[in-house]
């Protein structure tokens, strides 16, 4: 079914909304959760959650890339559920995700207010924006979607080595544009 | 300034750009498939007759002897090559469109600031037994002239940046590839 279909349904109130949305992109949403929590339970919880937030929100919203919404959905939907079991659970592509982000930090940091966070959002789509392409996508697929190193190698054609300079390069040139930015 | 908080800025991102990160792979992975295969048949087609006359006498190379190539080994499976060169003291890094192993020297070469008396001379290629069309081993050869610039540009770095845009280029790794200065 099309995605204006299906979110017809969504605004028609249709409970066959939420059948058509898990058939078309549950898988989607569960390998994004997956990745996140390397747990076949939690990322099922997140995958109903991301379905019964997307109820909630369509209406008002009516997004015309439906595998974009649920997904960004997902995606924050895990990564929060990770924050808040993280002490207790380990696992998953998060742990290693998080350190190599790290390297993107100078030693003085200093703690973000909302505005600065929307600032640091536009500054990184920025810089995502202008990467050259292939390595653009390799940098969203280890950091969007959590991918992990071996899967994105075999996804591009590109030995695990290839892989992990080119997202040490991202992240060195993400760390000076974020110093450049102010965001030390 | 978290980590965290960069993970949450990358979750807002270009919907556009998160959707094609994985959309074009497919088709580049689709793409590849089909025209191997298409390669394939074409291949058969023409050579079965070849390969029918030449049966008595033919005889193969040793796979896993040293020869010398021109340069295009895995050039199908990429669409960008990655030039490094030494800058302000550092490496840095251009993505540019294939390149073959020549252009490709020279365009490091440029990168660097090197001029033409920096010659690449040679390459050997040692392939996989198993499968001779997998590069397991580099050697290029290039002039020592390179040395005339040692005062310019400092030499490890210079090598280094040598060395990754090579085995970038050849996807080896470090270990399985051969500087010779002649």
């Amino acid at each position: 079914m099309e995605d204006e279909r299906i979110v017809s349904l969504y605004w028609e109130r249709s409970e066959q909304a939420i059948a058509e949305t898990s058939s078309k992109y549950g898988k989607y949403c569960y390998t994004i959760a997956y990745n996140i929590l390397s747990s076949p339970e939690d990322a099922e919880e997140s995958v109903n959650d991301t379905y019964m937030d997307a109820w909630n929100s369509i209406p008002p919203h009516k997004p015309s890339v439906l595998s974009s919404f649920l997904g960004k959905i997902t995606r924050r939907l895990s990564i929060d559920r990770w924050r808040r079991a993280h002490a207790e659970k380990r696992g998953g592509a998060m742990i290693w995700v998080l350190d190599e982000l790290e390297e993107c930090i100078t030693e003085n940091g200093s703690v973000e207010e909302e505005l600065e966070k929307r600032r640091l959002a536009e500054v990184i789509n920025d810089f995502v924006a202008s990467l050259p392409k292939t390595e653009q996508k390799v940098f969203l697929c280890r950091y969007w979607y959590m991918d992990h190193i071996e899967s994105i190698g075999r996804q591009f054609g590109f030995s695990e080595s290839k892989v992990k300079s080119m997202l040490m390069r991202t992240r060195q040139k993400l760390k000076a544009t974020l110093e450049k930015e102010g965001f030390a | 300034m978290r980590s965290d908080d960069i993970l949450d800025a990358i979750g807002e991102v270009d919907e556009a750009l998160v959707r094609e990160a994985k959309e074009i792979r497919r088709s580049h992975k689709t793409l590849w498939v089909t025209l191997s295969s298409l390669a394939a048949c074409l291949l058969i087609l023409f050579m079965y007759p070849i390969i029918f006359i030449s049966m008595k006498g033919a005889s193969s190379a040793d796979p896993s002897a040293p020869s010398q190539d021109d340069g295009e080994k895995g050039s199908a499976d990429h669409k960008e090559v990655s030039i490094y060169y030494v800058e302000n003291d550092e490496i840095s890094v251009d993505n540019t469109e294939w390149l073959n192993l020549n252009d490709l020297f020279y365009a490091w070469s440029n990168a660097n600031g090197l001029g033409d008396d920096v010659k690449l001379i040679s390459q050997y290629f040692i392939c996989s037994t198993d499968d001779p069309s997998t590069v397991t081993v580099v050697n290029i050869v290039v002039s020592d002239e390179i040395e005339n610039y040692y005062g310019t540009v400092d030499k490890e770095l210079l090598l280094r940046s040598l060395t990754l845009t090579m085995t970038e280029y050849f996807d080896i790794s470090e270990d399985d590839f051969l500087l010779t200065l002649q």
